[in-house]
């Protein structure tokens, strides 16, 4: 059963990856016009008519090289002339985007039911095929442990390197290409249809991808730690999370004159919080928008600080938050792969404080450019700050941390550094939250008195790369920033060993001083 | 500044080796001839499962033990010299020492020398394992004789790539005379579900047949059958390893003799651990006298080192703690549980066939002594206050949720359990009822 499930998802998957080297794009002056911005259309129009129409372009790849050719040609020579008012500021890749999808004439962009079935249900039920086939097999001891180092796909073999280099293709493409996704997005209009007769855009692939994924992974995981009510607990919660407030909401919000928002996203991993197109966005849509804004402030300002307080940091990082959320699922067989040095533990404490600060720095450079959209609008240098503009650092993050970090290698790397990079080297939010846990916070890890084998799967299966051995094997309770409390450490320890609980402070066995009696003395000592 | 040898590597010589340290600064040497880094043999089994890799099973990462100065030796001893106070080693020749401690371990019990041939190998050492991933590549059955706590994982590793097993179990039950009879019905009846698993009790093996290869061909079982294998997993206990030492002047029996200071009876010589041997007189209630467990070794390392450093206090065995893992079991025990019945001591069993708790208690008082759960963590602090005070059976019942150690939304087991004991001993114990959100944060540990 799972040979034949591996077929099936991988038929589904070649045709979802071949989709960007296909395609039947045909344009006329009308709908070339008609679908760019009035400027663009003044500068380059004629030129792209004369080029393209009646043209037939068969990839949209081939198409990209003739608009990017005329493009980047008249924003030189104006850039030459200084005529600052007349240069193209968009992104060409959007115009791109946006022209394929209106002039799609492709098959499967007018069948799009059929290419939905091809690419994701083939991809589900192939998927699924090879889930559930595990429970089919001989052996019945509820293992709850996979043999991760017998499969290439989970100890860095070559098929991992590949699908690393997949996934990482994946994210360059929908951040910074998407045009050439254009068929892939348009083979999601089916779903889309369910909510509203819009264009889907790359961002509703994305998201439905990402929440289908961590529905079929969250099945996996259910069944296979079905024995852990914590774990099944947890699986449900944050993928429901996802499901309704990450899309299902998203989708929905609209339709009801509401801004479209995910409400679980709390700055500062929600970063355009205080972006000026976000918040005058809150402001138009009257006061809906302004319990939007009020509800972003408590949640990262009130809730946050104390959930933290009461449950860990775990309540965010593996029940609510979405890149957690993938992480538990679809990410569950790479926790081992997490690197466990004690120099990677100085690291990272290093790169997420530095990203948490980069954080604050670009919110108050945003904060204060919005500030002056609202209060100022007609101020020429509004977006300036201390010399620099507003953008420029916001768009800095925006690329750096927010498309690079989070996404391409938050997500890419999977495969190789395991499931938590982003989680443990970047995410503010998760840094914000670490220094509440480690310093004022009711959760802890508790050790089993010196119930400790020191056999290691602790500290092999933590996906934020602790030393979890170090700590039960001392008796000692685990009380670490980066701990996000997924609970599998608990769950493959062979000797009850590990619970994580919430108690009172005070009973956190942080240290161990150890008194020894030395000629009637006694003393400490570490 | 004196010089302490610590003849193996194992949980017990290290954490003396570490222990010492803590406290003073003399030189230490830690022997091994099995590996060249501290490792933990418990996890032998996960590494066979492709669930860890080697270096993933030592406490220690390599740089711990440059940074703490302590001085490792891969090398094999070839004797000792008390009256030179040397060491000989068999490639870096002599090493003089101040302070010796034996911590070298058990060996596996081979009563008929089955080892000699190919195909059957007992489970100790890492050595052991990597003739055991060979020996079992391709094959389709294997038998696994001796029906304790090796035994079990090594079932369970073979079972895991799935090979079928017939396991032999001399007692009636798994765990023999070690568990009672109800922890064992319970555990048989558990046992009996698990696919490709053939369990023969009360049997023993007492032939193995091999080829003219010296290849084992077959297995010749006490009730005639005759099993054909490629593998015989020769797992019937250990004892200390202590035949290599040749001198008489050691004071030995099954292990080197040792007091209630860890002390041998030579000056500056001590043993810990598998290869320790506690002298009758010293041998505490309810305890052995030889321990080979994880557990007692780290305790006596973590003991010799303050004895070592002219603190007088003797060995305290403590209450007796253990755990282990039964496929998909975990096995808890505290104090003393008694395999076999006594009039003086009372049980409560509960169980719901998926996990099973065996509470004893004297008659006279209705003080705990002990408790077997299997499938049920329990809390090793609480336990062992309870049986230090000598807690009332009621009480730790009424309180048991104190020592549940489950995951959180784990099932209620603490109302279970008190309703089942007031119905099995005609009592009214009531619970403390907490609101729902006190329980959500815990506010009560």
């Amino acid at each position: 059963m799972r040979n034949i499930g591996a077929f099936i998802l991988i038929t589904g998957l070649l045709f979802f990856s071949t989709l960007s080297f296909y395609g039947k794009f045909e344009f006329s002056e009308a709908s070339i016009i008609k679908h760019l911005p009035e400027k663009v259309s003044n500068q380059i129009g004629a030129e792209l008519i004369a080029e393209i129409d009646g043209k037939t372009y068969n990839t949209p790849y081939a198409f990209s090289l003739v608009f990017t050719e005329i493009f980047e040609k008249k924003n030189n020579s104006l850039k030459k002339q200084e005529r600052w008012d007349d240069v193209m500021w968009e992104q060409p890749e959007t115009l791109m985007l946006k022209l394929l999808q209106k002039n799609n004439q492709s098959y499967f962009a007018k069948n799009n039911g059929l290419g939905f079935f091809l690419a994701f249900v083939l991809s589900i039920v192939g998927g699924l095929f090879m889930i559930l086939s595990q429970f089919t097999r001989k052996n019945t001891i509820k293992k709850r442990k996979a043999a991760v180092y017998a499969k290439k796909l989970t100890s860095r073999g070559l098929i991992a390197l590949i699908f690393t280099a997949y996934l990482i293709t994946f994210y360059v493409v929908l951040y910074f290409n998407p045009h050439l996704m254009v068929n892939q997005i348009a083979i999601t209009t089916p779903i889309k249809k369910l909510f509203s007769n819009e264009l889907p855009s790359q961002w509703f692939l994305y998201g439905m991808t990402y929440t289908i994924i961590m529905l079929i992974f969250g099945i996996k995981a259910i069944l296979k730690y079905r024995n852990n009510s914590y774990q099944i607990f947890k699986t449900t919660v944050v993928v429901m999370f996802q499901l309704i407030f990450a899309f299902l909401l998203v989708e929905i919000m609209p339709l009801f004159q509401l801004p479209a928002t995910d409400l679980k996203n709390a700055w500062p991993l929600n970063y355009d919080f205080l972006f000026d197109y976000n918040i005058l966005n809150l402001i138009e849509n009257g006061n809906f928008g302004k319990y939007i804004f009020i509800w972003g402030i408590i949640l990262s300002l009130v809730i946050v600080p104390l959930f933290t307080y009461l449950f860990g940091k775990r309540w965010y990082c593996s029940w609510v938050c979405g890149c957690g959320g993938l992480a538990e699922t679809f990410g569950d067989e790479f926790r081992h792969l997490s690197n466990k040095s004690l120099f990677s533990w100085k690291f990272e404490r290093y790169s997420i404080h530095a990203v948490l600060l980069f954080s604050i720095i670009m919110t108050v450079f945003a904060g204060y450019h919005t500030w002056n959209e609202i209060y100022h609008p007609l101020e020429s240098g509004k977006e300036i700050l201390l010399g620099i503009s507003a953008y420029d650092v916001r768009n800095t993050y925006s690329f750096l941390i927010g498309s690079i970090f989070a996404g391409v290698i938050g997500t890419g790397f999977y495969p190789i550094f395991g499931n938590r990079v982003w989680c443990r080297f970047g995410c503010p939010l998760a840094a914000y939250m670490g220094l509440i846990q480690r310093f004022k916070s009711r959760f802890r890890i508790t050790t089993n008195g010196s119930q400790c084998i020191s056999c290691g799967n602790c500290s092999a299966y933590c996906e934020q790369g602790i030393d979890v051995k170090w700590y039960a094997q001392r008796g000692q309770d685990i009380v670490r920033a980066s701990c996000v409390g997924c609970g599998i450490c608990a769950d493959v320890c062979p000797r009850g060993v590990l619970k994580l609980e919430n108690a009172p402070i005070e009973s956190r066995k942080t240290e161990m001083p150890i008194q020894i009696k030395k000629d009637g003395k006694i003393f400490l000592n570490k | 500044m004196r010089n302490i040898v610590i003849i193996g590597n194992g949980i017990a010589g290290t954490t003396a080796a570490r222990e010492i340290r803590k406290i003073s600064d003399d030189k230490i040497y830690i022997i091994s001839a099995e590996s060249e880094y501290f490792y933990s043999r418990t996890a032998l089994m996960y590494i066979y499962m492709k669930e860890l890799l080697f270096k993933d099973t030592m406490p220690y990462e390599k740089s711990f033990w440059k940074k703490n100065k302590l001085d490792l030796i891969y090398d094999l001893v070839e004797r000792v010299d008390f009256d030179l106070k040397k060491v000989y080693l068999t490639e870096l020749g002599e090493l003089k020492y101040d302070e010796l401690i034996f911590a070298c371990g058990s060996t596996p019990k081979d009563l008929n020398n089955w080892s000699s041939i190919t195909g059957v190998k007992s489970l100790y050492s890492i050595h052991d394992l990597n003739a055991i991933e060979s020996l079992t590549q391709n094959i389709v059955n294997a038998v696994v004789v001796g029906g304790g706590l090796i035994g079990i994982e090594l079932v369970e590793m073979l079972l895991s790539r799935n090979i079928s097993v017939d396991f032999i179990i001399k007692d009636t039950h798994f765990l023999g005379n070690q568990i009672p009879d109800d922890d064992g019905d319970f555990l048989k009846d558990r046992f009996s579900k698990i696919k490709n698993l053939k369990i023969h009790y009360n049997c023993q093996i007492v032939e193995v047949k091999n080829d003219e290869n010296n290849k084992i061909q077959s297995v010749t079982l006490s009730n005639q059958t005759i099993i054909n294998t490629k593998f015989l997993g020769l797992v019937i206990g250990v004892e200390p390893n202590i035949n290599w030492i040749n001198n008489n002047q050691l004071s030995k029996q099954k292990g080197i003799l040792v007091d209630d200071y860890l002390k041998t009876n030579l000056p500056n010589v001590y043993a810990i651990g598998d290869c320790a041997e506690i002298k009758q007189e010293f041998v505490q209630n309810g305890r052995k006298a030889i321990e080979p467990l994880w557990y007692t070794g780290k305790k006596m390392g973590e003991h010799v080192a303050k004895v070592i450093n002219g603190i007088k206090e003797p060995y305290n065995q403590g209450v007796w703690f253990n755990s282990a893992k039964f496929f998909d079991l975990i096995y808890h025990a505290y104090g003393t549980v008694l395999s076999t019945k006594s009039s003086s001591i009372k049980s409560f069993i509960y169980t719901d066939q998926q996990v099973f708790l065996h509470l004893q208690f004297t008659a006279e008082k209705q003080n705990i002594t002990g408790v077997n759960a299997y499938g049920l963590k329990l809390r090793q602090n609480q336990f062992e206050k309870w049986i230090t005070q000598k807690a009332n059976i009621e009480e730790v019942v009424k309180h048991f949720n104190l020592a549940l150690y489950e995951h959180e939304f784990s099932k209620p087991y603490h109302k279970k359990i008190v309703e089942s004991y007031n119905l099995q001993f005609q009592q009214n114990i009531t619970l403390e009822s907490t609101s729902w959100w006190r329980k959500l944060i815990k506010s009560k540990l």
